[in-house]
């Protein structure tokens, strides 16, 4: 245990230096403007889009586990239910910081909502970014009263600092959850309505979110099929994420006795079901270029299939579709080193996905055939460090405070 | 931007305060009709010239309160006829350029322009007294006052000597060779503007020509057939419907043959040479019997040209093909400009008078060695003790340190002169604004004080004026005058030039010439090949912001022009692409430069566009290169390269603007001609605009010179955001032009302009957030700089690619934003803002108010935008639908990127040519 404490520390260290990295990069952009990031007049969206797509992939699977799951009666969703959820508000939180600093003039983020005002100045509600902003938003809220709630009956295990949050939770447990029949009564019904709603959400989010490319004229991105190769991706990587993280929990904490292998390999078998769902989108993205014989598609195709996309590439489909396949053995499936190899994979792959969905696209001149060169500057790689060591970071704050396996047998 | 620059700004705007909004007493308003800017009473019209090497150019100059704010190109004038070049338009820039605001100097000291002056005249005097001979190097303006003061000046001072030297040197070679040919002095103009067939033998005239607004006006691309043989890549060649890429002796030889293979055609019409026979003649698949037929049918229309930096034997060709070939039918315009008489025009100066002569003090009057391809002048000023040497210019490079006595040069908008038009009109240069540099003196000005002190002694600057009227009074009476100089010229114009007089004595010894000059092969390769490049003229405009950052029309390269050869010569050497190399030659430095293969090109050398190097000697401007090193991070350190002192410690960098390049897509992919299709339109509830505005683009007759660009690039005040910016792809052009390599419209080249399309359902609007992007009822895409938040979405949606993205602001982009050249009727965009072309809207704007005062009906008025003013081929051009289609019936329009379905308001005409 003290090999993995020591170990533990320094994870922990290093995802500070990582926030600190990624603070300073965001107080620096905001200051100089976005000359500082790797964008070209072409390449507009650079990897801070790309991991905000990324990163509300990641949360879709705390949904998936916690309300699409319940409803589906799978019990070995229990022990970890709440490590999901937790994972969902904090990438949630994450991405939506992206968004804000890519904007230009992020000073008037406000003007994206809905607010009444004496100019009658709306945002545009044709915009697809303008239903991001309203799903994602949602989202979340929704996902953090989905969280509280289902802490509720876990109220006495939980253990804060800090003077505020302590009264609230100690007016909680006085006044709402008193561990009745009643209550638990009214829990019952309450959660099933909860997780039907969420459901909903969690599909229409990121379908909204893959909205922000299917609504636009370019090509591979303009087709009805790309929410759900969306929403699959993010399944995909979300599942990934958690198994990641259980793996990781059962190593260094005192909770991974309570997940046990059994589940760890459910989710596994969940991992490579969607690799291959995927994989099926990804056969069929193609086809549809070549289906289409559209000029600008087989450009796109090429572009992604020449240098440097080409390396990139097969990186990805040997991370997300070859590396899976390991769980077709029953022996490795079990194995803990096998699981993290493969959910890690398949997260850094994703992340790939994501980018070759993106860049490429952008690179290209319809008019010229001329492909842009992007590169992403040391400011852009530190704010995507800065999210996985902010991620670490409040996932560990967190799980010291609430109790991250649940203590009560719902 | 640093506290000490934006005290300096704070410093110079307060200095235009007071001082840049004085305006000349005595000023004449245009003749142009203000077709825009109503409501300002404070905005004013002046018709000028601008010399353009020397020459005039007719210019309307656009003002605000009395400081000069656009210009374009006087539609009167008899020899520019509208046109323009990129620096005349640019120029706005120099004008206001703090760089230029130095003061007069005596060694290190600074003084009054009048002390200097007459500290310098009476050392001149001195000099005079001594014996000793003064030299005065003045830059070349086709003036009679300049000429005349001239002539005085010499007739009455035997030791002084006055130089007209070309700053921006083409016409010499010409000049040489018809001094070889006719024994007399003179430069020959041809006319386009009849003909039907034009042979040209490596003449940039489309763009890189001392004369380019006078052909670029009469160049009509449907009414002429190009037939080009060159060995480098110029517009022209581009331009041209074949293009015969040869290596360059070889040139000479296919001039050559085609004569003998002309003259056999007109043997029986007397004019022929039938001694040629005897020369053996390399087998030339390249003439083929269609171009000589061709010439044939044409017979009278036809005209052969060559480049100045070519030989004698090819200019001697020329005119003996022009002759046979034209004959007595002969119908051409040719001006012939006579150089002998009326100025001391050199077609290279003798370096040998240098040592000869007793030789006291040296002169130069906006004039600079170091730019003007003349070695042995720079040389001899090196080594030249400085006290003697005494120099004006408009920025203090690098001949002022050379010099003992210094005083700033005027721009061309603040001093009044007069010019002589091939026609024998005169063209008057008004004074539009009061010298924001009061301490700076003209050339005439100078030479007008010099001769009233060296006869009485003293001086007096407020005299030139009035002796600058007298001479305009002289022909004309004040009335007279004052109408004439709305109009920008003297009217009193006449003949042309007849064909310069080749006997059939003289052409059988000129026979000879070109048999014992043809034997020889000049060429090898690794050698370079300097050709003076528009674009930094007279060394003023290599500090021009403006034409730094606008690509290249050839090599689309910006902020540093690179040296280009064919792509032969680059496997030969080992070469690679973009790189840089440090090229040693026999006779001089070592010159450091980043080298770009050309596609397209035969040249077994190497080629650079510019100014600044130099001219060896009559035959050619080849430099012998000894060795070739690459080398890897090197940065420009050598002062004497004024183009790039302001890159001075920065890394050599090849920026490349990417929509320059050619387009690997062909043509028939993105023009289309359905803009619209209902039936696959989700949307069906279009609303039809009956008076929308469009832009149609005659795409055949665009010449891809970027003059669109620059106008655009001023009129609108979109930033300049350096080399940096430029070399991560972050430009701000809000026009493109794109290269496109398909002969089979009846050019070598199409250029395509591609700016926004006004899309009638804008892909960029409905996607916008906040709603910033919209459109008015005219059906223009209108940007709301003001809600934008920057999410690009716009950007990305946009097919066209045509929308640009404030990485910084406008006041911090401009590498010296210059508050009073900026257009004041268009918004300057924040940080984070995209913005794209809005059809000039200000413009539209003011057009509608304007008829609205006078009471027209609401939509009876015409706008043009400023790059379709711009336009030296008017290939652009703006107006409501309706007009237009009716006015272009014949030919097909087409839409940019059709099966979008956005209904594009850009009409691209362009028909496949009959061939």
């Amino acid at each position: 245990m003290s090999r993995y404490s020591f170990i533990k520390k320094i994870i922990l260290s290093i995802s500070w230096l990582f926030v600190l990295l990624g603070f300073t990069s965001a107080i620096y952009t905001l200051i100089v403007g976005l000359k500082s990031w790797g964008l070209n007049s072409k390449v507009v969206w650079g990897i801070e889009i790309v991991n905000f797509v990324f990163w509300i992939g990641v949360s879709h699977s705390g949904t998936l586990i916690s309300a699409v799951f319940y409803l589906l009666r799978q019990s070995w969703r229990k022990p970890i239910h709440r490590v999901a959820e937790t994972m969902t508000i904090i990438t949630i939180v994450i991405s939506a910081f992206f968004p804000f600093l890519h904007m230009g003039r992020p000073w008037f983020f406000y003007w994206l909502f809905p607010y009444p005002n004496q100019m009658l100045a709306y945002p545009n509600f044709m915009s697809a970014i303008t239903w991001d902003v309203i799903a994602v938003f949602s989202y979340f809220i929704l996902s953090f009263l989905f969280w509280i709630f289902g802490i509720l009956p876990d109220l006495e295990y939980v253990k804060l600092k800090s003077k505020i949050p302590t009264k609230i939770v100690g007016k909680l447990k006085e006044k709402i959850w008193i561990g009745s029949l009643d209550n638990w009564i009214e829990y019952r019904w309450s959660y099933h309505i909860f997780a039907g709603v969420l459901t909903f959400v969690v599909v229409s989010v990121h379908t909204i979110v893959s909205y922000d490319f299917s609504t636009t004229f370019l090509p591979t991105w303009h087709s009805t099929s790309l929410p759900i190769f969306f929403v699959v991706g993010a399944i995909y990587s979300g599942l990934a994420f958690i198994l990641f993280v259980s793996v990781v929990l059962s190593k260094f904490s005192h909770f991974g006795e309570e997940i046990t292998d059994e589940v760890r390999e459910k989710i596994s078998k969940l991992v490579l079901s969607f690799s291959y769902i995927l994989l099926y989108f990804y056969v069929l993205e193609v086809f549809y270029s070549f289906y289409s014989q559209n000029f600008f598609e087989l450009q796109i195709v090429q572009a992604r299939l020449s240098f440097p996309f080409n390396i990139l590439n097969i990186a990805m489909l040997i991370l997300l579709f070859v590396l899976p396949q390991l769980f077709l053995f029953r022996k490795l499936k079990g194995k803990k080193k096998i699981q993290l190899l493969v959910s890690g994979a398949v997260i850094v792959g994703m992340w790939l996905e994501r980018y070759l969905l993106i860049i490429p696209v952008l690179a290209k001149d319809f008019v010229s055939g001329y492909e842009s060169f992007y590169l992403p500057t040391f400011t852009d790689i530190s704010l995507t460090l800065g999210a996985v060591g902010f991620f670490v970071v409040a996932f560990y704050e967190i799980s010291k405070r609430v109790p991250i396996i649940p203590k009560n047998e719902f | 931007m640093e506290r000490r620059d934006f005290l300096s700004r704070l410093l110079w705007s307060s200095f235009f305060l007071f001082s840049s909004c004085r305006r000349p007493d005595l000023i004449f308003t245009s003749k142009v009709k203000q077709d825009y800017f109503p409501p300002f009473e404070n905005v004013a019209n002046y018709s000028t010239t601008f010399p353009w090497s020397g020459f005039p150019v007719g210019i309307n100059v656009k003002t605000i309160n009395d400081a000069p704010f656009w210009i374009s190109g006087n539609p009167f004038h008899p020899f520019s006829k509208g046109a323009l070049a990129a620096p005349i338009l640019a120029s706005l820039y120099n004008l206001y350029d703090p760089l230029r605001f130095n003061h007069p100097r005596i060694g290190d000291k600074k003084f009054n322009l009048s002390e200097v002056l007459s500290h310098t005249f009476e050392s001149l005097l001195e000099t005079i007294k001594k014996g000793q001979k003064v030299l005065v190097f003045c830059e070349y303006l086709h003036s009679p006052t300049i000429w005349k003061l001239q002539l005085d000046l010499q007739n009455s001072f035997e030791n002084l000597a006055i130089y007209n030297l070309p700053t921006f040197d083409f016409c010499s070679n010409q000049i040489s060779a018809n001094r070889m040919i006719f024994d007399e002095k003179f430069y020959i103009l041809k006319d386009i503007h009849e003909t039907k067939i034009i042979v040209n033998f490596e003449r940039d005239f489309l763009f890189n020509d001392l004369f380019f607004p006078f052909y670029a006006n009469k160049f009509n691309p449907k009414k002429h057939k190009i037939y080009t043989f060159e060995s480098i890549v110029s517009l022209t060649g581009m331009n041209s419907n074949r293009r015969y890429i040869l290596s360059n002796y070889e040139i000479e030889r296919v001039a050559f043959n085609l004569l003998t293979l002309l003259s056999k055609e007109f043997v029986n019409s007397g004019s022929a040479f039938v001694e040629l026979d005897d020369i053996s003649l390399r087998e030339n698949e390249l003439i083929s019997q269609e171009l000589i037929d061709e010439i044939l049918r044409n017979r009278g229309n036809v005209v052969f040209l060559c480049s100045d930096f070519a030989s004698p034997t090819l200019h001697l060709i020329c005119y003996l093909l022009d002759y046979i070939t034209n004959g007595n039918t002969f119908t051409l315009n040719y001006h012939k400009i006579d150089l002998s008489e009326k100025s001391n025009f050199l077609e290279k100066f003798d370096s040998s008078l240098l040592k000869t002569q007793n030789i006291g003090k040296v002169v130069f009057l906006n004039y600079n060695p170091y730019f003007s391809l003349n070695s042995p002048l720079s040389e001899f000023i090196e080594d030249y003790p400085k006290e003697n040497v005494v120099s004006s210019s408009l920025y203090a490079n690098k001949l002022v340190e050379h010099s003992g006595c210094y005083f700033p040069a005027k721009h061309y908008l603040e001093f009044w002169l007069d010019y002589a038009n091939f026609d024998g009109s005169i063209s008057a240069q008004q004074q539009i604004i009061f010298p924001l540099n009061s301490n700076s003196i003209s050339t005439p000005e100078f030479l007008f004080c010099l001769k009233d002190y060296l006869s009485k002694r003293k001086f007096n600057l407020e005299e030139y004026k009035s002796f600058i009227f007298k001479r305009y009074s002289e022909s004309f009476d004040s009335v007279e005058l004052r109408e004439n100089l709305s109009e920008g010229f003297f009217s009193k114009g006449s003949d042309q030039c007849p064909h310069p007089n080749l006997g059939r004595v003289q052409l059988r010894t000129s026979i000879e010439f070109i048999k014992q000059s043809l034997s020889q092969q000049r060429l090898q390769s690794k050698e370079i090949l300097i050709i003076p490049h528009q674009y930094s003229y007279a060394g003023e405009y290599s500090y021009n912001i403006y034409l730094n950052e606008i690509p290249e029309p050839i090599s689309s390269a910006t902020w540093g022009i690179p040296l280009f050869t064919s792509l032969d010569l680059f496997g030969k050497m080992e070469l690679l692409d973009g790189e840089t190399y440090c090229l040693k030659f026999s006779d001089l430095k070592e010159l450091v430069f980043p080298i770009v293969s050309l596609e397209n090109s035969k040249a077994n050398y190497f080629f650079y566009y510019d100014n600044y190097y130099i001219h060896k000697n009559f035959d050619f401007d080849y430099l012998d290169l000894v060795d070739l090193v690459r080398k890897q991070n090197y940065y420009y350190l050598d002062i004497s390269n004024v183009r790039f002192e302001r890159l001075l410690g920065r890394k050599i960098h090849l920026a490349k603007f990417s929509r320059n390049n050619f387009s690997d897509i062909k043509l028939e992919e993105i023009l289309g001609t359905t803009g619209y299709d209902e039936s696959k339109s989700i949307n069906k509830n279009r609303i039809l605009q009956d008076r929308k505005w469009v832009m149609s683009v005659d795409v055949q007759k665009c010449i891809g010179c970027n003059l669109c660009m620059v106008a655009c690039q001023i009129e609108n005040n979109i930033p300049i955001v350096g080399i940096e910016f430029i070399s991560k792809e972050r430009d701000m052009f809000w026009i493109g032009i794109q290269k496109f390599a398909e002969p089979k419209y009846g050019k070598e080249v199409i250029f395509l302009p591609i700016m926004c399309q006004h899309c009638d359902f804008a892909p960029c609007e409905s996607v916008c957030p906040v709603g910033a992007t919209s459109h008015i009822q005219e059906g223009i895409n209108e940007m709301t700089y003001s809600r934008c938040v920057g999410s690009r979405f716009c950007m990305v949606n946009c097919p066209y690619k045509v929308r640009k993205f404030n990485f910084i602001s406008s006041t911090e982009a401009h590498l010296n934003f210059l508050p009073r050249m900026s257009n004041p009727f268009v918004t300057i965009r924040s940080r984070g803002v995209s913005e794209k072309c809005t059809f000039c809207i200000h413009r539209i704007n003011f057009a509608k108010s304007l008829s609205k005062l006078k009471g027209n009906e609401e939509y009876e008025y015409d706008v043009k935008t400023a790059c379709q003013e711009a336009c030296p081929v008017s290939a652009l051009f703006f107006g409501r639908k309706e007009k237009i289609l009716t006015s272009h019936k014949n030919s097909e329009v087409k839409y940019l990127l059709p099966k979008l379905n956005t209904s594009p308001n850009i009409l691209y005409f362009l028909n496949v040519s009959d061939e």
